[in-house]
């Protein structure tokens, strides 16, 4: 009896020790969201994204900024100002805001082929903020990341 | 006639100065943990970057949210639990080429320039000094530096459970090329 329950209690053990390894194992090695696949918390153009930013950054971020462990999804529409890439190859398309060297800041995740200066363009992608800093002197630009055209 | 030339002496100075600021907007910045547990890397392409060839001055920022890591794990513990990037967003560098004199800003070359400043990170302001690489080509300039964080000077605290797989000092590395002007 004693020995039955001495094996009923080790396999219980080793079958919490399984689990946790194996759940241990799926978080750590979790992939990042599907950004294409999700569906947008807000639909903007470019320009508006911006003043709503330059207007009132903290209560934009509220809007269109997610917290650490829920990241918002958001879709802007605007045109092309440049096509460039950085320094690893990931291409970084800007779109026009109504603010003179300020731009929505798209870095991509997705293909970005025949994009051209002037292009109509919709984008996908996380907003992760407002890069201004007063003291710079330079426009601040609304920054996506992991972007995708979707139109 | 002697106040319209002073005036426009004092325009032309003022545009030459102003002529004399360079910066990006996706200038990159990385960070790299290794330990004997496992090596940790990640991306930030959306710096902002800023150089004044006349004074030296050099200023950073960046936010907090664009670095990127392969897995989704260590980017959800690195704005949540260590860098708590809603409440410290940003990330900032002000300093300066601090002897001029090392670069020739009209001749192309590459010069290394010792570079201080103050970075704050995590709302802790520190100061660093190190040197840089500053890169003339066909009148481009470009940046690039290494240094090393320790990751507790900054407030950064790392549950004990990831003491050993993340370093207790971390390489950064800076790269941009300051393709606008202002």
């Amino acid at each position: 009896m004693a020995a039955k329950s001495r094996k009923i209690i080790l396999n219980t053990l080793l079958g919490i020790v399984v689990c946790a390894g194996v759940t241990g194992y799926f978080l750590w090695n979790k992939k990042h969201f599907s950004v294409a696949g999700s569906t947008p918390v807000v639909v903007i153009t470019a320009a508006e994204l911006h003043q709503s930013f330059s207007k009132d950054s903290l209560y934009a971020k509220t809007q269109f900024v997610g917290d650490e462990s829920n990241q918002k999804v958001i879709q802007v529409n605007g045109e092309v100002s440049s096509v460039k890439k950085d320094v690893a190859g990931t291409t970084i398309i800007l779109l026009k805001t109504a603010t003179d060297g300020a731009f929505i800041n798209c870095s991509m995740e997705g293909k970005a082929e025949n994009i051209n200066t002037g292009t109509k363009i919709v984008v996908k992608g996380i907003c992760t903020g407002y890069n201004f800093d007063a003291e710079m002197g330079i426009p601040g630009d609304v920054l996506m990341t992991r972007c995708y055209i979707i139109q | 006639m002697k106040y319209l030339l002073m005036g426009l002496i004092a325009v032309i100075m003022y545009c030459n100065a102003a002529a004399q600021r360079f910066y990006t907007k996706n200038g990159s910045i990385s960070f790299y943990s290794k330990t004997a547990l496992e090596d940790i890397k990640a991306d930030n392409n959306q710096v902002m970057a800023l150089v004044n060839t006349q004074t030296g001055e050099l200023r950073f920022s960046l936010l907090t949210k664009g670095f990127h890591f392969k897995k989704a794990l260590m980017e959800e513990h690195f704005n949540q639990d260590y860098m708590e990037s809603s409440q410290y967003p940003n990330a900032t560098f002000k300093g300066s080429i601090t002897d001029l004199t090392k670069v020739r800003f009209d001749k192309d070359g590459s010069y290394n320039v010792p570079v201080s400043g103050e970075l704050t990170i995590h709302g802790v302001t520190r100061k660093v000094t190190t040197t840089g690489v500053i890169t003339v080509k066909d009148g481009k300039i470009a940046g690039s530096a290494k240094f090393m964080v320790t990751v507790a000077d900054y407030k950064i605290s790392i549950p004990k459970v990831y003491t050993d797989n993340i370093a207790k000092t971390v390489e950064v590395t800076v790269t941009c090329s300051f393709d606008q002007k202002l």
